[in-house]
C-alpha cells in the first residue's frame, strides 16, 4: 500500500488499478444508466395537463401526420358541436342534403374547397368517413378526424373528399 | 482491513480512479442543481482530491471539464427546448470548470496551508463569476441550489451585503474544509479550524441581520393559465385552441379584477394573437377601464417593424410602460428583438422591476432593476416547455436569490408554473402547482432602500480577483524557491 502523504502532486508512475476503482466505477456506471433512463422518461413521457376547459394530451404521430391536438375519444359530431354556434343545431343526418340545409343559418355552401377564415369543411369521404378540413399552415392541411384529434397532414385530404359542406365557425 | 484514507490512495493513485472522482463530483454538482441543493456542500470534494493527485496539466483540464459536462447534463429539461441547447450548456459548463482545473494546477502546487484554504474558494468564487460575464453566459450556482433551504437562512442572509456569489464562496468554503480534512486533517487542523469558526461567525451576522421586509402595501394576483407550450403550437394552426387560450385568460383575469388588486400578471407571452386592435378582446381581457387595477402582461409586441418579447403595464386599455426582454433564448426565440436596457416599470409612484424568464438567473439584471429604484420585482415565465422536469423549481430557486440580494418582494408568475410570492428573506409566502391553472393573490410590501450589493455589486467580485493576485504572487515566490532548494 502507498502511504506517501497526499498532500503534494506525485510524479507520473504506474499504479494498478484497485478493486476501490472498479466499485466505483461500476457504482458511477449504474447511476449514469439509471439517470439516462430517468431523464428520457421524464423527457418522454405522455402525460396529460388539464386546462381550464379541457384536458390535454400531448402531440403524437398518426398514419395521417402530426396529430398536433390529440382527442381519442371524441367524435366528429362532439367537435362539430364545439366549433360551430349551436343554434340551430347541425343534423348529421341531413348535413350533406343540399335542399334541406338552405336555410341553415350555419350552412354557407354545399361545396368541396379549403375553408377560409371563420369557416370549416364537413367533408365526406370516398370511403364514406366524415372529417372536417380547418384550414391550411405553411403547405400542409389541419384537419380533425374522429378518435384522433387535430392533425397538421402533409397530403391534400381535398383530393379524397367527394361531398362537402362549408360551415360558419364559432372562431 | 483497508483504512477509509488508504482507500482514497488506491484510487486515486491511478487516473482511472482520478476520472471515477471527476465523474463523482459531476454527479454530485448535477444533483445539487435540480435535487438536493445542499450536496452543494460536498460536490466538488472528489474533483479537488482528484486533481491534487493529477501528475499533469492536460489530465486537470479534463478531470474540470468532466465535472462541468456532467454536472450541466443534468439540466436535462432545456433539451425540450431542442439538445443542442443541453450540449451547449453542458459544455459551457465544462470550459468553466477547466479554468478551475487550470488555475488549481498553477497554484496548488507551492501554496502553504493558509492559501490552499483560500484556493478553491477563490477558484469556485471566481469561475460562477465569469459565469454571469458576457453576451453569451448562462450563470449556475451553488447558491442557486440552496434558496429555498430555509435551514441555511443564516448565510443567504449574508446576499444582500455581499451578494448571492458571497454565499457560494461560503459553500466552496465547507467543500474545502472537507477536502482538507480528507487530505490531512492534522496538517491542516489551524486551518479547518479557522475556516469553520469563519463559516459560523458569517452565519451569526447573517442571523442577527435579516433583511428588512419594507412598508406599503400593494395586493396582487398572479394568473397561472397551467397551459403547456404545446397548446401554443396547436393554436398557430387552429383558431379553435387560439379562442381557448382566449378564453383561459378571460375567465382568470375576470376572477382577478373582481378583487379589485392594485396589480394583476400574466405570464410571459401569455396571449400571443393582437389584441391593441381589437377593443371587444380588450374589454374582455384587460382590466376594465372604470377600475385602478395595473395588468402587467407578457405580450409579443411590434415597435418600428421589429417584435419583442415585452412586458407591457396596461391601465384603463392603455400601455402605462413597457420593457423588453434582453437575454433571448438562442434557437427558440430568434424571431424576436432583443431589448436595449433593463429599466424598471413605472406604473404612477410605485417601480417595479421586471424580468423576463431567464433573465431571472443573472443577478446583474435584479441588481440593475434595484439600482434604478425598482420597488418590487416581478420575473414573467414560460417554463411551460420544460413539462414536469425539475429545472422549473431550479428556475424558482435562482430567481429567489433575486430577491434576497436586492432586498425586494418578487412575485414570479408562470405560465404553467411554478408561481411563488417571495419576501426579501426567501421566504415563500405563497405558491401554486406547476400545469394547474389559477390565482395566485397576495400583498407586496414596497421597499425604496439600496442593499449594499445592489449598490456596490462588484466588490466581491473585485475582492477575490485580488484574492487570486496574492494567490499567484505567494505560490510562484514559493515556488520559485523550493524549485531553487
Amino acid at each position: 500500500m502507498n502511504n506517501k502523504p497526499l498532500t503534494e502532486t506525485p510524479e507520473p508512475c504506474y499504479y494498478p488499478v484497485s478493486s476501490q476503482t472498479r466499485y466505483l466505477w461500476i457504482s458511477l456506471t449504474l447511476y449514469v444508466v439509471a439517470f439516462i433512463i430517468y431523464a428520457a422518461i421524464d423527457l418522454y413521457r405522455d402525460q396529460p395537463t388539464v386546462g381550464l376547459f379541457n384536458t390535454h394530451l400531448p402531440p403524437t404521430n398518426s398514419v395521417y401526420g402530426n396529430v398536433l391536438d390529440p382527442k381519442p375519444n371524441l367524435r366528429i359530431e362532439d367537435e362539430l358541436r364545439a366549433r360551430v354556434p349551436p343554434n340551430p343545431p347541425i343534423q348529421m343526418d341531413r348535413v350533406f342534403d343540399r335542399v334541406s340545409m338552405r336555410a341553415h343559418p350555419n350552412v354557407i355552401e354545399h361545396s368541396v374547397r379549403l375553408p377560409k377564415s371563420k369557416e370549416l369543411l364537413l367533408g365526406k369521404q370516398t370511403n364514406g368517413e366524415l372529417m372536417l378540413i380547418i384550414g391550411e399552415y405553411l403547405g400542409e392541411w389541419v384537419t380533425f378526424r374522429s378518435g384522433v384529434g387535430v392533425i397538421l397532414e402533409p397530403n391534400n385530404p381535398l383530393v379524397d373528399v367527394e361531398l362537402g359542406v362549408i360551415l360558419r365557425a364559432r372562431q | 482491513m483497508i483504512s477509509f484514507n488508504a482507500s482514497f490512495y488506491n484510487v486515486l493513485n491511478h487516473a482511472s480512479g482520478r476520472y471515477a472522482f471527476a465523474l463523482l463530483s459531476g454527479i454530485l454538482n448535477g444533483v445539487a442543481f435540480i435535487w438536493v441543493g445542499s450536496i452543494s456542500f460536498i460536490a466538488n470534494v472528489p474533483l479537488l482530491l482528484a486533481l491534487m493527485k493529477a501528475p499533469r496539466l492536460t489530465e486537470r483540464i479534463w478531470l474540470g471539464a468532466l465535472v462541468g459536462f456532467f454536472a450541466g447534463l443534468h439540466i436535462y429539461g432545456i433539451a425540450h427546448y431542442g439538445w443542442f441547447l443541453l450540449i451547449t450548456f453542458a459544455t459551457y459548463t465544462a470550459s468553466q470548470m477547466m479554468l478551475y482545473g487550470i488555475g488549481f494546477h498553477y497554484l496548488w502546487r507551492g501554496s502553504p496551508p493558509w492559501c490552499r484554504l483560500a484556493l478553491p474558494v477563490v477558484l469556485w468564487t471566481l469561475t460562477e463569476w465569469i459565469r454571469t460575464l458576457g453576451p453569451f453566459s448562462m450563470p449556475a450556482s451553488y447558491v442557486g441550489n440552496i434558496a429555498l433551504d430555509q435551514w441555511l437562512a443564516p448565510w443567504l442572509f449574508l446576499s444582500p451585503h455581499l451578494g448571492g456569489l458571497f454565499v457560494s464562496a461560503c459553500i466552496a468554503l465547507i467543500q474545502t474544509l472537507v477536502f482538507l480534512a480528507i487530505v490531512d486533517r492534522r496538517h491542516y487542523r489551524p486551518q479547518i479550524f479557522v475556516g469553520f469558526g469563519i463559516f459560523i461567525t458569517l452565519g451569526v451576522i447573517g442571523l442577527l441581520t435579516p433583511p428588512n421586509l419594507g412598508s406599503d402595501l400593494r395586493s396582487t394576483v398572479s394568473v397561472q393559465s397551467g397551459l403547456h407550450n404545446n397548446r401554443y403550437a396547436v393554436a398557430k394552426v387552429d383558431p379553435f385552441a387560439r379562442q381557448e387560450i382566449i378564453d383561459t385568460f378571460a375567465v382568470l383575469s375576470t376572477r382577478a379584477y373582481s378583487s379589485l388588486p392594485d396589480y394583476v400578471f400574466w405570464p410571459e407571452t401569455a396571449i400571443r394573437s393582437p389584441i391593441f386592435d381589437n377593443e371587444s378582446l380588450m374589454d374582455q381581457l384587460f382590466p376594465p377601464k372604470n377600475q385602478r387595477t395595473t395588468l402587467i402582461a407578457g405580450l409579443p409586441i411590434r415597435r418600428d417593424s421589429k417584435r419583442y418579447n415585452a412586458a407591457l403595464a396596461i391601465l384603463q386599455h392603455q400601455i402605462k410602460d413597457e420593457s423588453y426582454k434582453i437575454k433571448l433564448v438562442m434557437g427558440t426565440e430568434d424571431h424576436f428583438t432583443p431589448g436595449q436596457v433593463h429599466t424598471p416599470l413605472h406604473i404612477g409612484s410605485d417601480r417595479v422591476g421586471v424580468m423576463i424568464c431567464l433573465e431571472a438567473v443573472y443577478p446583474r439584471i435584479g441588481q440593475s432593476l434595484a439600482a434604478q429604484g425598482a420597488q418590487f420585482l416581478l420575473v414573467l415565465s414560460n417554463d411551460a416547455g420544460f413539462g414536469y422536469s425539475p429545472i422549473t423549481h431550479h428556475m424558482t430557486r435562482r430567481a429567489v436569490m433575486r430577491a434576497l440580494e436586492t432586498g425586494r418582494w418578487l412575485v414570479r408568475v408562470g405560465q404553467a408554473g411554478l408561481s411563488v410570492i417571495v419576501n426579501p428573506r426567501g421566504e415563500v409566502q405563497q405558491s401554486l402547482d406547476l400545469f394547474t391553472p389559477a390565482l395566485m393573490s397576495g400583498n407586496v410590501q414596497l421597499r425604496d432602500d439600496q442593499t449594499f450589493y445592489v449598490q456596490y455589486p462588484n466588490f466581491f467580485p473585485q475582492f477575490t480577483l485580488a484574492a487570486l493576485v496574492f494567490l499567484i504572487l505567494v505560490a510562484s515566490n514559493r515556488r520559485r524557491k523550493l524549485d531553487n532548494a
